[in-house]
């Protein structure tokens, strides 16, 4: 199960000796998540959609263990990322929205294995979950360096990859954000295929028809605030107003790219 | 151990993607002895240099063997770090969870085993073959002395790795003490030319006692209990060094994680 309770983040401007050293951070305070609450139950897929910078990739950085919150908690099967990140990570798998977060030098095979060492498996133990998660993913092939592969396969790779040490929760930042209709489909059944076998899903996705779907809930996150949360029957009766801002908000992006 | 492990195997299967690299490393370490073969043709007998046996060239070689260790103390951790960085691979590393301490050790194996490669041909090929000879059981006793040497050096590479994961780019201390060693730690000239004030302070380099005890075991006829005191400098250098690191980096970590750092470059 993932819980996500009361979670505020704002960028800060650095200063001192941080703010000499890096120009990547903000000069002015950003306030990414507004106080955000949902629980995702196994066998259940929540989507997470919003425009370019709702905050869903801070969220998901935060659920990753690679952010801390100013305020609020995650609990991934009951394990906080900032308290103890080696404990929530061994819960979660992630598919962050950076498909360059593969070793394009190496194989697909190697790069499940590798990723399952780091979970703590042996060579052995990797080598034979590799062949299972391979399955699920609906991958063949994978000898080849990640470097040939269609941007579906690298796609299917990364899900293939955070399924590889059997975590209860799932975390995907837009994995169907490069692939054409035919793919991403294909992709979102799996998804569902994993939410069916006992898993939490959490999907970040600017695609609000896929999301509709397969996802058993979805929340709508605009300026860090969640406007919306409730099934998708509940959104096509109760949120009209919300799905006309949502996708004013949404088609905004698409012809004119990212707002921030 | 895992970890670490997985991390050299994916380095060693990356490496050999780039065949042309590896070659032109090797070919880069004869090159590089052969050049100072000639050098150390000029430089004939200095009194300097009594109580080595063979001549500058054996001398110079093994200075630069140990200081290239040093190196790879140095840069191994940024350099690996700030290659997770470009290639977007750093985030799911660090949200992995494999502990801090093996994915330091792991990212170091592959440069470290590489530049064990280098020392071994430099001193085969530099010493050993067209040098004075080299002593197996020197060899043998140099191992400790030059890892401690290199786990000092690794330190520093550990601390200015965690500054990198904020600063991202721009080391403005390995590039310093590399050029601080070079000139201070003995490894082309003896230590005995620098000016009283200095040689105190080359003393107070762990690459010296690197360097020092390394000439020592394989060119000094030294056993084991002359370089006692030397390793037992380095320990000192190790213990107090290593700890203040990790700290250092466990520190950077959670300051990046605060601000939003980690994962972008």
């Amino acid at each position: 199960m993932l819980q996500v309770e009361g979670v505020r983040r704002t960028y800060q401007p650095v200063k001192g000796f941080l703010r000499a050293v890096t120009r990547t951070a903000t000069d002015v305070p950003v306030e990414a998540l507004r106080g955000i609450d949902f629980t995702v139950r196994r066998g259940r897929i929540l989507g997470l959609v919003g425009p370019n910078g709702a905050g869903k990739t801070t969220l998901i950085r935060i659920i990753a263990g690679l952010l801390d919150p100013d305020e609020g908690r995650v609990l991934i099967d009951g394990h906080d990322p900032a308290v103890d990140q080696r404990a929530a990570a061994r819960a979660v798998g992630l598919v962050l929205a950076d498909d360059r977060s593969l070793y394009w030098r190496l194989t697909g095979r190697q790069n499940l294995e590798f990723h399952g060492a780091l979970f703590g498996m042996s060579r052995a133990e990797a080598n034979a979950r590799a062949e299972e998660v391979l399955a699920v993913a609906g991958l063949e092939d994978v000898s080849r360096r990640v470097f040939g592969y269609s941007t579906g396969m690298r796609a299917r790779l990364a899900i293939a990859r955070a399924l590889i040490a059997h975590p209860p929760v799932l975390v995907l930042d837009e994995p169907t954000r490069s692939l054409d209709p035919v793919a991403a489909r294909d992709t979102c059944d799996m998804l569902r295929n994993l939410a069916d076998g006992g898993r939490a899903v959490l999907l970040a996705s600017h695609r609000l028809e896929e999301l509709e779907r397969i996802a058993d809930d979805i929340a709508v996150l605009i300026d860090g605030r969640i406007t919306f949360l409730g099934s998708v029957d509940e959104l096509r009766v109760q949120g009209d107003t919300i799905m006309t801002r949502l996708e004013q908000l949404l088609e905004a992006d698409r012809l004119y790219g990212a707002r921030r | 151990m895992e970890t670490a492990r997985a991390i050299l195997r994916r380095d060693w299967a990356i490496e050999r993607t780039y065949p042309l690299r590896l070659l032109l490393v090797m070919l880069g370490t004869a090159t590089f002895a052969a050049g100072l073969f000639y050098v150390g043709k000029l430089v004939i007998d200095p009194p300097a240099l009594e109580g080595y046996s063979g001549g500058y060239f054996d001398f110079v070689i093994v200075g630069l063997a140990v200081t290239s260790f040093a190196a790879v103390g140095l840069h191994s951790f940024s350099n690996s770090l700030m290659s997770e960085q470009a290639t977007g691979t750093i985030d799911l590393l660090l949200a992995s969870p494999a502990s801090r301490a093996s994915m330091l050790g792991g990212l170091f194996l592959f440069p470290f085993l590489l530049a064990s490669a280098e020392f071994l041909a430099l001193l085969v090929f530099g010493v050993g073959v067209i040098g004075s000879g080299l002593p197996i059981g020197g060899l043998i006793m140099a191992i400790p002395v030059v890892l401690l040497t290199t786990a000092t050096f690794a330190a520093i590479g550990i601390a200015t790795g965690g500054v990198l994961l904020i600063a991202k780019r721009g080391d403005p201390v390995s590039g310093p003490i590399m050029q601080l060693t070079m000139l201070l730690s003995g490894a082309v000239y003896p230590v005995a030319v620098l000016p009283a004030p200095i040689r105190a302070i080359s003393w107070c380099l762990p690459a010296t006692w690197g360097v020092h005890a390394t000439r020592e075991l394989l060119l000094g006829g030294a056993g084991w209990r002359d370089v006692l005191p030397a390793i037992g400098v380095l320990l000192a250098f190790v213990a107090v060094m290593v700890p203040l690191a990790l700290l250092a980096f466990r520190s950077c970590v959670h300051t990046a994680r605060r601000h939003g750092l980690l994962g972008s470059y």
